[in-house]
């Protein structure tokens, strides 16, 4: 794919405050998304996506810092850009699609008017325009009876209604870059479904790139092409998404992929990875070192950078699908 | 990959309810509208309902007992009780009602402001209202009343100078939780300005505990206005007005108590009625 760059993140570290100062969360994530490309972030809670995520809209929590690292837009630092600068980029660049539609709709306020008011702020000239955008909009996203739904509150909308109104005010901006955090965690599994159906047209007929946040291994393998598996901050295996969920080389990839259940092989059971996440980004040795089940003397000691042949890459000492010269055991560690 | 668009099964639009306050099934709330109502109309009917002249002085029928003429007797300058007693209900319901709209509006800004913000403005804001919470509620109205001198503006501006200080911090509070839920911060990631998400976003989210306040907050004013016409720092004489009543009741206590007895149940009867709208109002938004 030869699509001009849109979205560059390069050793991004963010720290978040702590009980005992600032402790960091995201640690050299480094990725590129071309115009109109689908890029998905799989990982566990906690493993720093939504952080991520956040730094580049400008909004981290109270507190939290990027410490290093770039985040370029277009070929513009968003780092360096002030507040008024990020505003102008936020819904008119960078659509949000939000995890809990619930949440993120004013209950007090008619939803038409939720998507009209982001068209008015970045691309609608009057009121007037913007109501119509509104309801053109809400007629792209296959909402019903648009005149009666353009009036509702969010409470006398279904779920999926929901998101489908926050998917509106997402592009209302018309903007070339969606982040979607978790947009189909909070919804049945049946409308999950329909609202990746859509995200995939919307993909296609506005030339969207997308940036999807999700725990969900199948979401990701439907929607995006590319994939970067997380794991306590650190990005530990990048690729195409068949690559990557058909022979992965993390181990914690392969724990993932066995643990989600398989309805097409109803004979397999998921298995657990087991141990707990690691919250802590590693500052020695590999993050998933206590959980992964080939662990060796120097997977705790030094951290595995992220390395491979073409496009798929992986943050491991010792990656699967290749044999090692001769591992030294880690009992044999003296 | 495209999609085909049959796959995508149109929504079926949900249930509506129809909003509004269930009035018929609060009772609390109904009760106390339907007492403010007739206490309403008792004072706006003043004219009709006692015909004689509240500030009418008759010094031969001072003292009157309760009769035909004066229903609820004379007081001590021989005017009309039961005149005084409506037409003193219109001053103070006036000035209760219309002196907590300053400090609602002050304050409700200022803990906007403060709670959105946050930084050097939250902190400014919220060391002047300590040392307005620092002071005792009727130390300081008396006070400011008494450097202004007696009379409804001085009134006015005691109570907006010392009020404003709940409706800040209520405020600032619901700010403090609203502003971390998702649609604030998806206004902010949407793009919109800072005075938008105020005004269109957090106002109408946060302002129902503001609301619910000034109920009890006219009941405490109401107090205020009687106090300080109790103590001769409110209206000034002629006027009716129940604190005034009370004090001239107070002279006459042991000869005629019904002279400082019904200026102060008609304040317990009013505060009662705006006490069950705030208890029906916080009933019906689901917080105490």
């Amino acid at each position: 794919m030869s699509a001009p760059l849109l979205l560059r993140v390069e050793r991004l570290a963010v720290a978040m405050p702590g009980p005992r100062g600032l402790f960091p969360v995201v640690e050299d994530v480094s990725f590129d998304l071309p115009m109109g490309g689908a890029l998905g972030v799989v990982g566990e809670s906690g493993s720093g996506k939504t952080t991520m995520l956040r730094a580049i809209l400008g909004l981290l929590p109270q507190g939290g810092r990027v410490t290093s690292g770039l985040i370029s837009f277009d070929g513009e630092d968003l780092l360096s850009a002030g507040e008024g600068r990020m505003r102008r980029i936020r819904g008119r660049q960078i659509g949000v699609i939000w995890q809990d539609p619930q949440a993120a709709l004013d209950p007090v306020m008619r939803v038409g008017e939720q998507i009209a008011e982001t068209a008015r702020a970045h691309v609608a000239g009057s009121w007037k325009i913007a109501r119509d955008r509104a309801k053109e909009l809400m007629r792209l996203v296959e909402l019903p009876d648009v005149e009666r739904t353009y009036r509702a509150y969010p409470h006398q909308l279904s779920g999926g209604q929901r998101q489908r109104v926050v998917i509106a005010s997402a592009i209302a901006g018309e903007p070339r870059l969606v982040l979607a955090d978790e947009p189909t965690t909070a919804l049945d599994v049946t409308v999950q479904d329909q609202v990746l159906s859509l995200l995939a047209r919307l993909r296609q007929e506005l030339n969207l790139a997308l940036l999807l946040v999700s725990h969900d291994l199948a979401v990701v393998g439907e929607t995006c092409d590319e994939v970067s598996v997380m794991y306590a901050g650190r990005i530990v295996e990048h690729g195409p998404a068949n690559g990557v969920f058909s022979s992965p080389r993390h181990h914690y990839t392969a724990g993932l992929l066995a643990a989600a259940p398989r309805v097409d092989r109803p004979g397999v059971r998921p298995v657990s990875i087991p141990g707990t996440p690691a919250l802590a980004v590693a500052q020695r040795g590999c993050a998933f070192a206590a959980r992964c089940p080939a662990v060796l003397a120097n997977c705790l000691e030094v951290v595995p950078p992220l390395v491979g042949q073409g496009r798929h890459r992986v943050a491991c000492h010792h990656p699967l699908g290749r044999e090692l010269p001769s591992p030294v055991p880690l009992e044999a560690k003296p | 990959m495209s999609v085909p668009l049959a796959v995508l099964t149109p929504v079926v639009a949900a249930e509506r309810r129809r909003p509004g306050i269930s009035l018929l099934h609060n009772k609390t709330l109904l009760a106390g509208i339907a007492l403010l109502f007739v206490i309403v109309m008792m004072v706006v009917l003043a004219p009709v309902l006692a015909p004689a002249d509240p500030n009418q002085q008759n010094l031969f029928n001072v003292l009157a007992r309760p009769g035909p003429g004066h229903l609820l007797g004379t007081d001590d300058l021989g005017r009309d009780t039961w005149a005084r007693l409506l037409y003193g209900g219109r001053v103070d319901l006036m000035i209760g009602v219309s002196a907590v709209i300053a400090p609602f509006i002050l304050g409700s800004t200022l803990g906007l402001l403060a709670g959105y913000l946050g930084g050097w403005v939250d902190a400014v804001i919220m060391r002047v209202l300590e040392v307005v919470v620092a002071f005792p509620f009727y130390v300081l109205i008396i006070a400011v009343v008494f450097a202004l001198g007696a009379g409804v503006s001085s009134i006015f501006i005691a109570i907006t100078a010392v009020g404003w200080v709940s409706y800040c911090r209520i405020v600032r509070g619901e700010v403090l939780v609203a502003k971390r839920l998702g649609y604030v911060e998806a206004a902010r990631a949407a793009g919109l300005s800072t005075p938008r998400i105020l005004i269109r976003h957090l106002t109408p989210n946060v302002l129902t505990q503001a609301l619910i306040y000034s109920m009890s907050d006219i009941v405490l004013t109401i107090l205020a206005v009687v106090t300080l016409g109790f103590l001769g720092l409110g209206v000034q004489p002629p006027t009716a007005e129940w604190g005034a009543m009370l004090q001239a009741g107070f002279e006459n206590i042991l000869t005629d108590p019904i002279l400082g007895t019904v200026p102060g149940i008609a304040v317990v009867i009013t505060g009662l009625a705006f006490s069950l709208i705030g208890d029906g109002l916080a009933a019906e938004f689901g917080k105490p």
